[in-house]
Order: structure tokens, then C-alpha cells, then sequence
């Protein structure tokens, strides 16, 4: 005897999967409204930039999507990559229009969780879209790679986590991993000087990533790191455990010296806290700080000590092209005007992994993302692309290399301690040249 | 009424049935399909999880806000627990191979090695479907018997105190027990995350989602048998009394904390099992992100749903999953409409759907039901003909 | 067949019972009255487990052996026997009627997890159970809507359903928390007449009630509280002329 609402409950069941399903195969025969991005600029519409000498039958319209922490941990980094990709769809339907291309952009939050960035990268598949931008966690690619390899999907991500430096068809992570930064603060520390480092780390697996690939760096040159300390970086547990982490770290360093530093594996939030611990440290306050290209550029952490900071003579790595490199000018210029903020960290990353897809596209005319994974492959080895982040090399996994990196750090300019360039590490020589305005970073 | 349970639960196999076929046999383009063969694997899996959350809340009345703490459980048993086992199985094979044995380096594994030896471990297993099963097996079982037994422990400092405080104690655990596991690398790789090798290796492509598909189906029909089966019981009954009051029921001879001792282990059991199919099915975990918003993501299913209805249970995370896919694709034409980020648009209208139902159908969608043991009409009519 | 010894309960600073001693005789029915806040429910509420005593013991002589059930769970003074209602009723809203009474009979074997997914393990018990609880609805006068859910039960049915879950316990003392206010009068009679029906089986009843009118010509013994102490005791016509009830009626 079954009861009457259980046949109506599958009823029901079925009704609305048959329903979801006639949603999902319906495709409107013409491309949706032009969508007005939520970007603060209006001139973001995708379609706006269609030049009126093109017939609308030879315009071809290819659907990307970007994956992102919209929410949660990650959302500072997600909000600005967004703009940041929708800067290049902007910019792509302008360069490409003379090739009856037009690009349109479906974001997706991911919120930095494995399993919701899945979800959303299934949902995109099903809308039809084969390209995703913008994959922000190590997490999320770890769980995504899978499913990306066996459906063909190509998918570029700013993780530089070295466990995913494996072979993965299909999928590119346009920063170096942080294997490389390690190696550009080992032969910085070296040119210091430097014999004794003590580390304070966001216990994240950036932070510990990080973390070990600078003691393994360090031994080449002989310096030891005499302790590591980590510390939660979810936002509940500030400033306490940065305050813990600070005190162990003074305690391993003991005295302070010419040859000792201090350095700080955080981001900017949290870098606040470890900066505001340090700065009245017996010890850490009388040595060299270091940073990454996490907190460098930061405005939280020059609020919370930037007279430390230069007196510490401050300084951190970040991936980039020469700062003179005009594509990077243009880019930082653009941004500026587009997104209201001067880009921070990953944002030229962000941008550089919607336009290289966007340009590999609108060059071949393929949008089989298995033409377009060996033609990533083919400009990986040649440097092809060269973006806002400069020439982009691939290696045998699809990770950046050869990247340069900026050397960032704190000096005192009119009284205010202001960040300023202060070098440039040459990713192919492995050379490092100091501008004038860092000279006095460099000297003892 | 055991002929009822096994109606409904027919039905649940004749509606996996048909969009099992739907999505992995049907005329439907590709990507739709695909879509619809893993929604269909994490209702399977969400379901598991909702039906047991629903003997905890809404048939004992226990405000479960620690639920997503066996999640993390049945992550741990599989990526931390059933993977390092098959390492060691395989660990010759993989010194042969590597030149280091991957549990000798612990952190050096987690943060450098887990793909390259989970790729051979793979290609291992893959030759071994029968191993693979036992390794599948092993976690599960393993998930089930850590959740029931953490379960207990978890709630037994509170378990005679008031519905509140042990509420509030289970949400503690789960945070703390998160926190812990997750900066701890030998337990899960810890902020790395635990690649998982694939028990179903040798299924490639489709043929693995199918497999997975029916895994989890099956023991999704498992779980309803079981869990209607005691809820439409003598069992299921003193539950409910116990929720709509407990000194009454006390008073009766209830032993309330045997009660909720019993609850807890049962359904925490199959909430882990629910979170090892989970870890299995992505063949990663990494244990930082079971945050408690999963506890109430199944609070939402379940009240959507209809509390103290294991065919409401289903039904909510049906419903949910939908709901949450169609929003999804269509945000960004609501947008065009409504001139809003079409991000935070997709949570908002999902908010407003969960206060209208609690405004106009508290209920949920199918609404709890008497518990049905034996047919008392014909109970009724008998004594009535003796009466006359 | 219950004897109270020195009970003292205290929430905060108020005294709600204050050494009180009690015997309820095997066989009988007792009554115990007294004007509102007396501490009647309080007593209930100590001899039945629901709150523990600051002070006293309660003795439950049964079987010819002596128990000191003092401070013991609800679920174990149950076990000895014991059942008791409410004075506002706790019955459980979102069963049937049917399932209110099923829900408290004793020694069901499908209440274990195990055996409840075995219907055969407790089928039969179940069939058992179902009829005694239609004689114990038709008693009460509640058969006609044994399967409604009880939350859409009138203020008197419930009244009535609360005594009826008592009567389906299977106890040898049955402790009543006014069972008959807001009853009307010809009904309160019925339910006074089927405890003394109840009681001529066996079953020892202790009645709180305030309707004495209705209550003295049912039962053989009368305890008066008043201010958390017993101020008078004994047959129902020397406790009705005792001056310090008198007064405590008229002056509380």
C-alpha cells in the first residue's frame, strides 16, 4: 500500500527534472540581451564593441568562463581578478573585431571551495563553454583536473602550488610556481649577506609551499634558516596567532646581526598583524624583513608599520616584467581606469589568463580546446604571448617560466614611507640589477 | 509498515532508474548529459547525508549543527586513513619506481610527490579492479565505524544537557576537529590537501561517473530502506515523542540519552559514509573546507524538503540541486533584468526561496507523516465487530 | 506503597517544599489538595525525577522490597512502575492520538535500533498494543478521534488523553496532575468514576485536584499543602472541616 503522496512526490520529482532538463537543451536561438557587466566602468558590455563594418552573420561569438573566490577567504584577490578579466574581454573584442570574433564572459564564484568549483565548472561545461579563466586555488584545480582532462576543457589558473607542477593536459598556471620565488629571495638574501633567516608563514598550503621551497633554495647558498613558524590565517584567529608565530620567531633568531632576517610569508590582511607584532620585537625589529609577492604592495601591512617597514628595509619578489615593460605600462594604465585601483598582485595573472586563451583563439580561429591546449604548448616554447605579465614560457607541466620578478620595497619618500622598485631579478640570466631609487635598500 | 517503506523505496529505484537513463542513455547532447550524470551522483550522495541528518533533527528533534563534521570524518578515513594503506600495499612498487617510499617523507609527499605516485598507484589498481573494490569497501566501512564512534564522543559532554548547549557543542567540534586536521599534515596532507587513488581506476571517462553513479544510487536505496524502515517503527515513534516532549517522554519511561546516544552513532555513521563516497568520487579532499556552511547547506535541504519525511529529505536536495544549477546558468540573464552583481543575486534568490517556503509551507515540500507500523484501521474494525 | 520523608526543594531563595511527608497507601486513592503555588507539581515533579530534592528521601515499597528512588532519572522511576500526567498537558503534539498512547507502553521490544528494522521482531506486540489502547480510547471517551493528530485536540481532550496515556503505561501508580480542571461537570464525574474503576484492578492513584466538590466523593484519603508543607490530613470529610485548610483556601 503506497501512499498517495509518495507517487505524487516522485511525480513531482520527475516534473521537475524533466523540466531543468528543457531549461538546460534550450538554447535561445539569439545570443541573451547584451549583458551589462557589473563592472563599475559601463563600458564593459561585450558586445558593445562590435565594429559596425562587420556583418553580424560573420561574427563569430565564443562563450569563455571565469572561475573565482567571488566569496569566502580569497574574495579580496577574486573581486579584483574579475575586473581584471573583464579588462581583457574588453580588450580582446577590440583587438580581435577585425577577425569577426567576439568574446563573451560567464563568471562563476567558486569561493576558493573544491567542490563548489566543480560543481560551477560543470555547470559551465554544460552551458557550453570550453574555456575557463582565472582559477584562483591550488585546492580547486586539484579537484577540477580530472574532470577538465576527460572533457576536454582548458582552464587557466593563477595557482603556483608545486604539487600540481605534474603533467595536466589542459590546463596552464600563468605565475611561476613558488619554487621560483623561493629561488629569486634565496639569491637576494644571498647578495645581502644574509646567514640566518627565521620565517613566519600563513600555515596555508601557499605558506608552507612557499615556506619549504625557500629552506631547500637556501641550502644551496649555505644559509640556514634557523626555525619556521606558522600560524592560521583565517581572520578569526588574528592578530593572536600572528602574535604567537612572531614570538617563536624571535626567540629561534636570539641575537640580532647584519647576517640575520627576518621573513614574512603572508599576505596583506594578515601581514598587517605580523608586521604590528615584529615592529616592537628586541630582535626582529633590529634585523632585515623580508616579504613575497603576497604582501608587497600591500596597503594593510604599510598602514600597520611602514616606518618598521623602511626602517627594515623591507623588500619582496613579485613576478613581473620590467616595470618599464610597456605592455605591463599599458596594462597597469588600463586597469587603473577600468577597475578604479592600481592592479595589486595577481591581477595582471588574471588578466593574462582570459586574454592568452582570447588570443590563441582569435589567432587559429579553432575553439577546440584541443587545438588550442598544443598551440599553448607551441607559444609556451617560444614565448609567443607576451601579456601584462610579459613573455609567456611554458615548461613541460604548463607552468610559467623564466619569469622576472621585481624586487619591491619599502623607502621613505618626503617623510612618508612610500613602496617603491627597488631592483629587477632577470628570470633567464638569474641576475639581479639594483635601480637608483633602491640603492639605499641594497646598502648595509 | 515494512510494505510501505519497501513501496517507497521501489519508487526511489524506478526515479534513479529513469534519470540514470536520462543522463548516461539518452539522445541529449553531451554536455547536458554530463551535467546531469554528476548532479545525479551528488544527489545520490547529499540524499545519504540529508536522510540522516533528518533522523537526528526531525525525528528526535536534535539540533544536529555539527553535521558536517562527519563529512570531514569520511575524508579523513578515505584520504587519510585508506589511501596511506594502498600506498603501503604498493609502496615496493613505488620505490621501484620513484626511488623513495611515500610514507618515509611524509611532508615531502603531501607537498610534491602526491601526483606522480597516485598516477601509478592508479595505473596499479587499474589492473586490480578486485583490490580496488576492497580498498573502496575498506573506506567506507572505516568512514561509517570512525563517524558513529566520533559521533558519540563528540556529544558526550553535553549529551544530558539541554537540545541548545549540545547544539552548540557539535558545531564546536566540527570547527575544532577542521582546524586541527587540517594543519596537521600526516592525518590529510593537511593544507596540501589528500590526492585520492581511484578505487574504479580501471572505469575511464563516462564509464567511471556511471560506475560512481551506481555506487552511490545503491547506497542511497540502502540508506532510505534502512532509515524508513526504523523511522515508521516502535523506534521512530519514541523518537518523535522525544521531540515534541521531552520530560513527557522522560516521564514514560524514555531514556533520553540512550536515545540520543543510538541517533547520533546511526546517523552519524551514514553521514560518514556520505562524506567518504564524497572524497572518492573527487579523488581529492583537502579537510580546511568542510566549513560549517555544509551543515547548513543539509539543513537547508532537509527543511526545504520536509523535516521528519525521508521522501522530503530526497526530495529537498532534488530540489536544491536544481534550483541551485538553473540559477547558475540563468543569473546572468536575471541580471540583465534586474541590474544586480548576478554572484551575489544567485545567493540572494536562493535566501528569499528558503523564508518564502518557512513562510508559507514550514512543512516543507512533502510534509512528516504518521508513523505507520501496522494497519491500525484494521485493528480498529476488528474490535469494533467484537464490541457489537 | 510511596513514602515521602522531609522532601525540601528550593529554586533560589524560595522554599517550594519545605520538609514535607506523604504516605499514598497501596489500593487507594489519595488526593492531595491545596491552593495554587502550595507546591503540589513541585512534589510530582521531585517523586517522579523531573527535579531533584535539596533534601528528604522518596521510598517506593513494591514487591515487599523497599527502594530509595530518590533523585532518580524519570526513565527509572517509570521502570518501577510509576507514571504520572501534567497539569498542562505535555502531550506529544505532532503524533496521533493513537500514536500518543503507543508511543508510552512499556517493554517494547522494536524500540531497540536493531530490531526496528525487523517488523517481526515486534509486529505482534504492536497488534497487542494497538488494541489495548482502543479499549483504554473508548474508556476515555476519545475513540472517535483516535487518529487525529493530537495538537488539533480540544483543551479537554487532551485532558483526557494525557489520563488515557497514563492508563496505557501499564503502572502500578498512576500520580494525576488535575486531571479534571476545565472539564465539564458530567464528563469530570465519567473520569472520577473510571479512576475508581481503574483502581478497583489494582492500580494505586494520587490525585492533584482543585475541584474538591467533584474530587472528595471519589477518593479515601486527602492530603492539604499549603506555603510548601502538609498542613492537614485524613478522610475526605475530616480534611473538608479542618480549619487550617479552610483558611488557606479562603485566606490564599
Amino acid at each position: 500500500m503506497a501512499s498517495k503522496t509518495l507517487w505524487i512526490a516522485v511525480a513531482v520529482v520527475v516534473v521537475v527534472v524533466v523540466a531543468a532538463i528543457a531549461a538546460l537543451v534550450y538554447k535561445p536561438s539569439a545570443p541573451a540581451a547584451p549583458t551589462t557587466s557589473s563592472a563599475p566602468s559601463a563600458s564593459t558590455s561585450t558586445t558593445q564593441a562590435t565594429p559596425t563594418s562587420t556583418t553580424a552573420a560573420s561574427v563569430k561569438t565564443v562563450t569563455i568562463g571565469a572561475l573565482l573566490p567571488l566569496t569566502g577567504s580569497l574574495q579580496f584577490m577574486g573581486v579584483s581578478g574579475q575586473c581584471a578579466i573583464q579588462l581583457a574581454v574588453q580588450d580582446a573584442n577590440q583587438m580581435f573585431a577585425s577577425k569577426g570574433i567576439q568574446f563573451q564572459l560567464v563568471v562563476q564564484d567558486s569561493a576558493c571551495d573544491p567542490t563548489a568549483a566543480l560543481q560551477k565548472l560543470q555547470t559551465l561545461y554544460s552551458q557550453g563553454i570550453r574555456f575557463v579563466a582565472g582559477l584562483t586555488c591550488s585546492s580547486e584545480l586539484s579537484a577540477v583536473k580530472n574532470f577538465a582532462e576527460q572533457n576536454h576543457i582548458l582552464i587557466t589558473s593563477i595557482s603556483t602550488s608545486p604539487l600540481l607542477a605534474v603533467p595536466k593536459p589542459y590546463i596552464f598556471r600563468l605565475p611561476p610556481t613558488d619554487n621560483a620565488q623561493a629561488k629569486v629571495l634565496a639569491a637576494l638574501y644571498h647578495m645581502l649577506g644574509i646567514k640566518r633567516v627565521v620565517i613566519v608563514y600563513r600555515a596555508d598550503a601557499w605558506g608552507q609551499g612557499l615556506t619549504q621551497a625557500i629552506i631547500n633554495e637556501t641550502k644551496k647558498y649555505g644559509i640556514q634558516v634557523v626555525g619556521a613558524f606558522g600560524y592560521d590565517p583565517s581572520p578569526s584567529a588574528m592578530p593572536a596567532a600572528e602574535q604567537a608565530a612572531v614570538q617563536k620567531a624571535s626567540a629561534a633568531l636570539g641575537t640580532p646581526g647584519p647576517d640575520a632576517a627576518f621573513e614574512i610569508i603572508s599576505f596583506d590582511q594578515d601581514g598587517a598583524a605580523v608586521v604590528q607584532a615584529a615592529m616592537n620585537d628586541p630582535v626582529l625589529s633590529k634585523v632585515r624583513w623580508f616579504g613575497t609577492d603576497s604582501n608587497v604592495y600591500g596597503t594593510a601591512i604599510m598602514q600597520a608599520g611602514g616606518q618598521a617597514l623602511a626602517a627594515a628595509k623591507f623588500m619582496g619578489a613579485v613576478a613581473s616584467p620590467n616595470p618599464d615593460d610597456p605592455h605591463y605600462l599599458h596594462f597597469a594604465n588600463e586597469f587603473k581606469k577600468f577597475c578604479g585601483h592600481a592592479p595589486t598582485g595577481y591581477d595582471p595573472y588574471y588578466y593574462d589568463t582570459a586574454m592568452i586563451i582570447m588570443e590563441a583563439i582569435a589567432e587559429t580561429g579553432s575553439t577546440d580546446p584541443t587545438v588550442i591546449n598544443s598551440v599553448l604548448e607551441q607559444w609556451g616554447k617560444n614565448g609567443t604571448y607576451v601579456g601584462a605579465t610579459g613573455p609567456v614560457y611554458f615548461d613541460q607541466y604548463h607552468d610559467r617560466q623564466y619569469a622576472s620578478y621585481l624586487i619591491v620595497g619599502v623607502v621613505i619618500v618626503n617623510g612618508t614611507p612610500t613602496w617603491i622598485n627597488a631592483g629587477f631579478y632577470n628570470g633567464t640570466t638569474g641576475q639581479i640589477t639594483v635601480f637608483p631609487q633602491g640603492q639605499a635598500l641594497f646598502s648595509s | 509498515m515494512i510494505r510501505d517503506v519497501l513501496a517507497k523505496t521501489v519508487a526511489l529505484v524506478i526515479a534513479l532508474v529513469v534519470v540514470g537513463a536520462l543522463a548516461f542513455a539518452s539522445p541529449l547532447p553531451k554536455d547536458v548529459r554530463v551535467l546531469l550524470q554528476n548532479i545525479e551522483v551528488y544527489i545520490a550522495i547529499y540524499g545519504i547525508y540529508v536522510i540522516s541528518l533528518n533522523l537526528e533533527v526531525g525525528y528526535l528533534g536534535l539540533p544536529q549543527f555539527g553535521k558536517v563534521m562527519f563529512l570531514l570524518i569520511g575524508a579523513i578515513a578515505v584520504g587519510g586513513i585508506a589511501t596511506k594503506l594502498v600506498l603501503l600495499i604498493y609502496q615496493n612498487a613505488i620505490f621501484k619506481a620513484m626511488g623513495a617510499y611515500p610514507l618515509a617523507k611524509i611532508s615531502d609527499y603531501c607537498m610534491y610527490y602526491q601526483y606522480s605516485v597516485t598516477s601509478l598507484v592508479n595505473q596499479m589498481l587499474a589492473q586490480n579492479p578486485a583490490l580496488g573494490l576492497g580498498y573502496f569497501l575498506f573506506g567506507v566501512a572505516l568512514a561509517m565505524v570512525l563517524s558513529a564512534g566520533l559521533g558519540v564522543l563528540f556529544a558526550y559532554p553535553a549529551i544530558r544537557l539541554r537540545e541548545d548547549y549540545l547544539g552548540i557543542l557539535l558545531l564546536v567540534s566540527g570547527e575544532f576537529l577542521r582546524v586541527v586536521t587540517y594543519y596537521a599534515t600526516p592525518v590529510a596532507c593537511g593544507v596540501n590537501g589528500a590526492v585520492i587513488p581511484d578505487p574504479f581506476a580501471w572505469a575511464l571517462g563516462e564509464t567511471r561517473t556511471l560506475v560512481y553513479f551506481i555506487a552511490t544510487s545503491a547506497f542511497l536505496i540502502a540508506t532510505f530502506l534502512v532509515f524508513d524502515a526504523i523511522g515508521n517503527s516502535p523506534f521512530g515513534r519514541a523518537l518523535r515523542a522525544i521531540r515534541d516532549s521531552e520530560t513527557a517522554a522522560a516521564v514514560f519511561g524514555k531514556d533520553i540519552v540512550k536515545f540520543r546516544i543510538r541517533v547520533l552513532a546511526f546517523a552519524s555513521a551514514f553521514a560518514g559514509l556520505a562524506g567518504a563516497l564524497l572524497a572518492y568520487y573527487f579523488d581529492y579532499t583537502i579537510l580546511g573546507t568542510y566549513l560549517p556552511i555544509y551543515t547548513f547547506i543539509g539543513w537547508t535541504m532537509l527543511i526545504l524538503g520536509g523535516l521528519g519525511n525521508n521522501v522530503g529529505a530526497i526530495v529537498g536536495v532534488v530540489v536544491y540541486y536544481i534550483v541551485q544549477t538553473l540559477l547558475d546558468i540563468y543569473k546572468n540573464s536575471l541580471q540583465a533584468v534586474l541590474h544586480a552583481d548576478p554572484t551575489y543575486l544567485a545567493y540572494a534568490i536562493f535566501g528569499l526561496a528558503i523564508i518564502l517556503v518557512l513562510m508559507y509551507r514550514p512543512q516543507g515540500i512533502v510534509p512528516e507523516k504518521p508513523v505507520k507500523t501496522i494497519d491500525l484501521n484494521k485493528v480498529r474494525e476488528r474490535i469494533q465487530r467484537k464490541i457489537k | 506503597m510511596l513514602e515521602i520523608k522531609g522532601i525540601v526543594k528550593q529554586f533560589g531563595a524560595f522554599r517550594a517544599l519545605d520538609g514535607v511527608d506523604m504516605t499514598i497507601e497501596r489500593g487507594k486513592v489519595t488526593l492531595l489538595i491545596g491552593p495554587n503555588g502550595s507546591g503540589k507539581t513541585t512534589l510530582i515533579n521531585v517523586v517522579t525525577g523531573v527535579y531533584k530534592p535539596e533534601a528528604g528521601r522518596v521510598y517506593f515499597h513494591d514487591d515487599g522490597k523497599t527502594l530509595d528512588i530518590t533523585g532518580w532519572p524519570p526513565h527509572k522511576v517509570f521502570a518501577q512502575g510509576i507514571v504520572r500526567t501534567f497539569q498542562i498537558p505535555q502531550i506529544f503534539q505532532k503524533l496521533t492520538v493513537m500514536e500518543n498512547l503507543l508511543a508510552v507502553a512499556r517493554g517494547q521490544a522494536g524500540e531497540g535500533v536493531l530490531n526496528a528494522m525487523r517488523e517481526g521482531r515486534w509486529a505482534k506486540q504492536e497488534e497487542e498494543l494497538a488494541e489495548r489502547a482502543f479499549e483504554i480510547l473508548d474508556l476515555v471517551g476519545l475513540g472517535d478521534v483516535w487518529d487525529r493528530y493530537a495538537y488539533s485536540l480540544s483543551a479537554g481532550q487532551m485532558k483526557l488523553l494525557e489520563l488515557a496515556r497514563a492508563l496505557m503505561a501499564g503502572a502500578k501508580l498512576i500520580i494525576l496532575d488535575e486531571p479534571i480542571a476545565g472539564i465539564p461537570i458530567a464528563q469530570a464525574h465519567a473520569i472520577f468514576q473510571t479512576i475508581r474503576d481503574v483502581n478497583a484492578k489494582g492500580v494505586t492513584f494520587w490525585v492533584v485536584e482543585h475541584r474538591i466538590d467533584i474530587a472528595f466523593k471519589y477518593v479515601d484519603y486527602v492530603y492539604a499543602m499549603a506555603s510548601g508543607r502538609v498542613i492537614s490530613q485524613g478522610a475526605p470529610d475530616a480534611v473538608a472541616k479542618d480549619p487550617k485548610v479552610i483558611e488557606s483556601y479562603i485566606g490564599g
